[in-house]
């Protein structure tokens, strides 16, 4: 029965270890990429009056390119239950920022990058 | 640069606390990991009854809360009653996994939405309102980022960004010291109880477990939910709740393989109160877990207290956030949410689908299962000839890991998240459920090698 015990564990062992070598190596590897989704640029222009049936992302990109004069670059990544949005911009203060949540009429917690830029992230259930 | 230092500033502040604590309690653990792992969990058990005690009143600024660790630190120290070997160089494989997830850590944006708006959030009103609990946020808009979330590892990320870490870049990096923890913890019990080369082995196989210790994997709904670093490299409650549980299932074991001391029944209690203030899966993930060691083994009046300690710390905590306000259909501990587990027969199939299609993940969760499965069928064999008493305490450890299974399908049943999407919760969080208990496993072989090693045979069959 030890044997088999011990069997069972090198068995294991052995699969991990596979996985690790095959898998793990792999997305540690290539783990400093960007997990960001794709980019979103969109004009002003394109973006319809009415603002509050558009998605959020094109929102935002209206309001900061308002802001900035100039086409926002934004990432998106869709997570669940929230959305989560980057703003890589640098030069946006942290009241204009709150003056586009307030416009955006949702509920959002506000994170400074490091790199400089805001996140923002809806907060949902 | 600030973030590494003010991690480990923080870590070295709970290590010092907790350190402390057991020996003012009088705890012997002979194996160095294991001891950084108690003393972690012990620290982070006295930082969050700190942060709870304080947050009321708007009391818990940061460099309190690392004032109140040294000064406990210097206050609970007395010297050593039992020696604890280094023994280091086992843990050095477990280490080196341990590193692997720490640069993951690090290489990866904060991104889950529970590490974002929960956990990250709570750490981040501890810093600007020197409480868990702000008032500000006590109106229905807030449920959704769940106020009442208990408090321990907020307080632990809330303490770090208060030294002077990145709001994000520090949460990141503690994520790992929690998995190091249960490794040490692991590693402690199993070269105690099966030999230093076969401890070795089990903790790595344990530390190599993909969702443990990375993860990368496509959505089985067909999005592309990223999950690479799931587990020990997400600022989440799940790896540390598993070292909550792993340790009071270490020392439940450890009572019945050898004479009990009393220093185990107040750890056991620290570790009861520690998995409450972990995650609100923590007060039944425990009972479940005191209740099966008091069924299937035989020292079970000692159990009593810790209950009751469990018990304690749940009502301190939901009397402290008693005005805040619970999501809609996430109150699992109501009478409604209880009700659901028997009212939503038609999720039956569904979440027992879920469960097949997580159970034969093997790019998730390695072998571990057919692993469990086999050693469920080597135990029933062994039963054949050998005495069932000999046995309990493998039983009772596979037990838990039955009853951590059941707690998330009785968690699926109750759950009104999203008017009830049980499909898409179970995409996103059964993985992380079964993390709970899944060391259980490694504590099972471990005991079941010690049962079967030539000496104890021979006292089994005497």
């Amino acid at each position: 029965m030890r044997s088999t015990l011990l069997t069972l564990l090198y068995l294991w062992l052995a699969a991990n270890l596979w996985l690790a070598a095959t898998r793990g190596v792999p997305a540690l590897v290539n783990a400093g990429e960007s997990p960001w989704g794709e980019s979103l640029a969109a004009s002003a222009e394109e973006l319809p009056a009415n603002l509050r049936d558009r998605k959020l992302e094109d929102r935002i990109v209206h309001f900061v390119s308002r802001r900035t004069g100039q086409l926002a670059p934004l990432v998106k990544f869709e997570a669940y239950p929230a959305t989560v949005i980057e703003i890589p911009r640098k030069g946006l203060q942290r009241a204009e920022i709150i003056a586009l949540t307030r416009e955006l009429g949702g509920n959002f917690a506000l994170w400074h990058l490091s790199q400089g830029g805001w996140r923002l992230q809806e907060i949902s259930q | 640069m600030m973030s590494p230092v003010a991690v480990v500033i923080s870590t070295a502040l709970v290590l010092f606390a907790g350190h402390g604590l057991l020996r003012r309690l009088r705890f012997s653990c002979s194996s160095g990991p294991g001891w950084f792992g108690w003393s972690l969990l012990a620290g982070c058990t006295f930082l969050a009854a700190l942060a709870t005690l304080l947050s009321p009143l708007s009391l818990a600024h940061p460099w309190g809360l690392a004032a109140g660790l040294l000064v406990a630190g210097f206050i609970f120290k007395r010297p050593h009653t039992s020696e604890v070997q280094g023994n280091w160089f086992d843990f050095g494989s477990a280490i080196l996994v341990v590193g692997s997830v720490a640069w993951l850590a690090w290489s990866k944006p904060l991104w889950n939405p529970d590490a974002l708006l929960r956990w990250g959030m709570h750490a981040r009103w501890l810093v600007e309102s020197n409480s868990l609990l702000p008032q500000a946020i006590n109106s229905i808009e807030w449920a959704g980022s769940h106020p009442t979330y208990p408090p321990l590892l907020s307080a632990m990320g809330g303490l770090t960004i208060g030294l002077g870490g990145d709001p994000e870049v520090c949460l990141r990096l503690l994520s790992p010291i929690f998995l190091l923890a249960l490794l040490g913890i692991v590693t402690g019990f199993c070269s105690r109880h099966c030999g230093r080369r076969n401890g070795v082995l089990l903790t790595l196989s344990l530390a190599l477990t993909p969702c443990m210790s990375w993860l990368e994997r496509a959505s089985r709904m067909g999005s592309e939910i990223e999950t690479v670093g799931l587990g020990g490299a997400a600022f989440l409650a799940d790896i540390p709740l598993a070292l909550c549980l792993t340790a009071a299932a270490v020392l439940i074991l450890e009572a019945n393989l050898h004479p009990r001391e009393r220093a185990q029944e107040l750890c056991l209690g620290l570790a009861c109160a520690a998995a409450v203030w972990c995650k609100q899966e923590g007060l039944p993930s425990i009972l479940a877990l005191l209740a099966v060691a008091a069924i299937s083994l035989p020292q079970r009046r000692w159990l009593i207290r810790p209950s009751l300690i469990a018990l304690a710390a749940f009502f301190l905590w939901r009397l402290v956030c008693w005005d805040m306000t619970v999501a809609e259909g996430e109150n699992y501990l109501s009478v409604g949410g209880l009700g659901a587990i028997a009212g939503e027969l038609e999720r039956f199939p569904l979440i027992l689908n879920g469960l097949s299609a997580e159970f034969g993940d093997v790019l998730r969760w390695g072998p571990l299962w057919f692993v469990t499965a086999v050693l469920i069928v080597t135990v029933l064999l062994g039963l054949v000839s050998n005495k069932i008493t000999a046995w309990r305490p493998v039983i009772c450890a596979l037990l838990w890991i039955s009853a951590g299974v059941g707690i998330a399908f009785a968690g699926f049943m109750a759950t009104g998240w999203r008017d009830g999407n049980v499909e898409l919760l179970m995409e996103v969080s059964l993985s992380r459920l079964l993390i709970h208990f899944a060391p259980c496993l490694t504590l099972a072989l471990a005991t079941a090698l010690h049962l079967t090693s030539r000496n104890n045979l021979q006292v089994n069959n005497q």
